[in-house]
């Protein structure tokens, strides 16, 4: 993965100590709440319900084993004992305090580590695969061009009082596991038809209160013009995107308001006067980020193992585990782990300082010293042996890491909600543990099959509510937490948006509900179907029937 | 005590800057909208001083960018600090070979300075009551920067 040269070393070393300064003179009174507000903003620290937050950056989701330890080590010194995956693949711990912010950076700074550009209105984290570099259906690695962009957009000083957040997410597998059709930017590694490598360039994706798919600016633009590209998308936004209204602020809305076209227009002509200038990105340059993410050495003759097979047959919950929580990767004889943070009784996404520091010592053991984290909450071992599987699953199982319950029902998105966040409206985090207690039965996960439940606690969506198969959106009433949901969401290449089943429910309701809409899909399946594709063929009248059956649904 | 910084350095400060309504002084550096700017084009090219004219980011930049060549100052006022419109105005005045002053009005503040300066901004009419000395010192707190800009016209690959 990337390493620190002595530039970047020091301009995040520079960062901490100005933040610092920063800190002090707020301290002093020299800087106002409102004046100081988009400083900490750009290093990561907000101020929520209970604490300040400090949300770390993670970019692309690749962890090296020391940067784990180091999570784990804030966890501990700096926090409760914990830290929570978000769904921008970054991690965010809920008890700092804002004087001791400086040092947590200054120690992230050791493992070449930031929080830079984690909040605020600036280009955010860029995002990609977890399964970036290993995945089977992959074009190329995309974590080359992610820290391209990386470097590209870490203190742009153009765009870091944007109208509103900016988000930059790359794919370049068939299946987008990085939910990139909702992102500000999306970038879709392909080939044109004479086999060269460029982008799809997607613009004014989006969750929040007008949730929006991704449109297709540029079929393909070739590689080294993706930053010119970008940077003409950003101009443009910067100076056209409204800043008289906050919900209306985000790049999704230009583009709608301007018409795609007319945005097209004028990002053409912008593109024009700059694509042959500095933002040029050289070949050398590519080959040059390429040397930092090689394949793994892998061992050549690791399929040839027999043990695996043999764990497998003989003992049923390893068996399990395998199929759920392992996926296959391009070498032969290793598969990608998925370290469950869905664990019942935790809040979904929260790592403990010992789960993580047990991560690292896993990911050194046995993933080349690398971990991943995914938009989904959960971390990754990205190539591990399959002789090594067993032994890994019994260890993660003393660690309470082997939940057999990825892509299942109880592998839910969850934002902090009411109990953490200070614009939350409603939980989240007990109505996600309601529905796991009533669905604790592995075989009835497993007849259900792939199915998403999405939960945010407002309608900022930090939960993805949208895309969920199942989305849950908290609202207030009368200070109790009520809930709206919605079917047949996705965010993966057949991004959809989810359509409104009724009246908001009662959180006291909503594990019944759950298992309602459950039991009219096991009813109506066809063969094969998943949930979302039942939701598709039949609408959502037989579920709002079953949800609504006293009042019916005209009664919403 | 001047709140002027021009190139790193404090500064006298000759300008006034006009609004609207206000009559033209006899004499001396004023700036004024861009609006006015083009309306008083004739009465403002027989003044006598330096005449600035002055955008915010609602204005449309090519008016000015035409005329650059006559130009020695160039106003961007910033509404609110948090309004980031006027950094891709210096972005585009530089990149159009404009070498005079691009001064920053308004809410301007030292945690903002490093990056006005990265897009071509030489001159900061810092806010009043702050000190201005003391800002100089945040156009030193980076000494790296990644990305080209009007600054640098080199992403750091491509810098010795």
């Amino acid at each position: 993965m990337y390493q620190y040269n002595t530039v970047d070393q020091k301009i995040v070393d520079e960062r901490v100590e100005q933040y610092r300064r920063q800190v002090e003179r707020y301290q002093a009174g020299q800087l106002s709440e409102e004046e100081f507000l988009p400083l900490r903003l750009q290093n990561g620290l907000y101020v929520q319900t209970q604490a300040p937050m400090l949300r770390v950056a993670i970019p692309y989701g690749t962890l090296n084993s020391k940067q784990v330890r180091m999570l784990g080590h804030i966890a501990r010194k700096y926090d409760k004992g914990y830290g929570h995956i978000s769904t921008r693949q970054n991690i965010q711990y809920n008890w700092p305090t804002i004087e001791s912010s400086p040092d947590i950076l200054a120690d992230l700074a050791t493992v070449q580590m930031h929080a830079i550009q984690t909040s605020g209105n600036c280009i955010r984290n860029t995002t990609t695969d977890q399964l970036a570099g290993v995945a089977k259906d992959e074009l190329v690695d995309p974590r080359p061009y992610c820290e391209i962009i990386r470097q590209w957009s870490t203190f742009h000083p153009e765009f870091a009082y944007l109208p509103r957040k900016f988000k930059i997410a790359v794919s370049s597998s068939e299946t987008d596991r990085a939910a990139t059709k909702l992102h500000d930017i999306a970038l879709f590694l392909v080939k044109n038809e004479n086999g060269e490598l460029g982008f799809q360039v997607d613009v004014g994706g989006g969750q929040g209160r007008t949730p929006i798919i991704s449109k297709t600016l540029y079929d393909w633009v070739p590689v080294e013009d993706i930053l010119s590209c970008c940077e003409a998308i950003l101009r443009i936004y910067n100076q056209h995107g409204r800043r008289d209204n906050k919900y209306k602020a985000r790049i999704k809305i230009t583009v709608k308001e301007m018409g795609l076209d007319a945005f097209r227009e004028r990002v053409d002509a912008e593109w024009e006067v700059i694509r042959d200038t500095g933002l040029k990105l050289p070949e050398q340059e590519v080959e040059r980020m390429k040397g930092f993410f090689p394949a793994f050495p892998v061992d050549a003759d690791a399929a040839s193992d027999d043990s695996f097979a043999e764990h497998e047959a003989n003992d049923p919950a390893f068996a399990r585990w395998v199929k759920n929580n392992t996926v296959e990767t391009k070498h032969d004889g290793y598969r990608s782990v998925y370290v469950s943070l869905k664990a019942h009784g935790q809040p979904p996404g929260d790592v403990t300082d010992t789960q993580l520091e047990a991560i690292a010592d896993f990911a050194d053991e046995y993933s080349f010293g690398e971990a991943r984290t995914t938009h989904n909450q959960n971390m990754v071992l990205p190539c591990v042996k399959q002789a090594d599987l067993f032994a890994l699953w019994n260890k993660l199982r003393e660690q309470s890491l082997a939940m057999p319950n990825i892509g299942t029902l109880a592998d839910m998105i969850c934002c902090p909600g009411l109990d953490f966040c200070a614009l939350a409206n409603a939980h989240s985090i007990p109505v996600a543990e309601a529905i796991n207690e009533r669905f604790d039965d592995l075989d009835y996960l497993y007849d259900i099959g792939e199915l998403e439940i999405k939960m945010s606690g407002c309608m900022n969506a930090c939960g993805h509510h949208h895309v969920g198969h199942i989305g849950i959106l908290g609202v207030d009433k009368k200070g109790e937490s009520w809930y709206q949901i919605t079917l047949g969401g996705s965010a993966s290449n057949d991004a959809s948006l989810g359509e409104r089943l009724g009246p908001a429910v009662k959180q006291e309701d909503m594990a019944d509900v759950v298992e309602n809409l459950i039991k009219v899909y096991l009813e109506e399946r066809q063969e094969g179907e998943r949930f979302v594709d039942t939701v598709r063929r039949t609408g959502v009248a037989p579920f709002k029937a079953r949800v609504y059956p006293a009042t019916g649904p005209e009664a919403a | 005590m001047t709140n002027l910084i021009i190139d790193g350095q404090l500064a006298d400060n000759s300008f006034t800057h006009l609004d609207d309504e206000a009559a033209l002084p006899a004499s001396g550096d004023i700036s004024v909208s861009a609006q006015r700017w083009l309306d008083e084009a004739d009465a403002l090219a027989a003044h006598d001083g330096t005449v600035a004219p002055r955008l915010n980011g609602a204005d449309e930049l090519l008016n000015v960018v035409a005329k650059l060549h006559k130009l020695e100052v160039v106003c961007l006022e910033f509404p609110a600090f948090a309004d980031g419109r006027c950094y891709s105005f210096a972005t585009r005045l530089r990149r159009s070979g404009f070498e005079g002053q691009i001064r920053a009005l308004g809410n301007v503040l030292r945690d903002q300075m490093f990056y006005m300066q990265r897009v071509g901004i030489n001159a900061f009419e810092v806010d009043e009551g702050r000190d201005a000395e003391a800002a100089i010192e945040s156009l030193k707190d980076f000494s790296e920067t990644y990305q080209a800009a009007s600054d640098n016209p080199l992403p750091v690959y491509r810098q010795v």
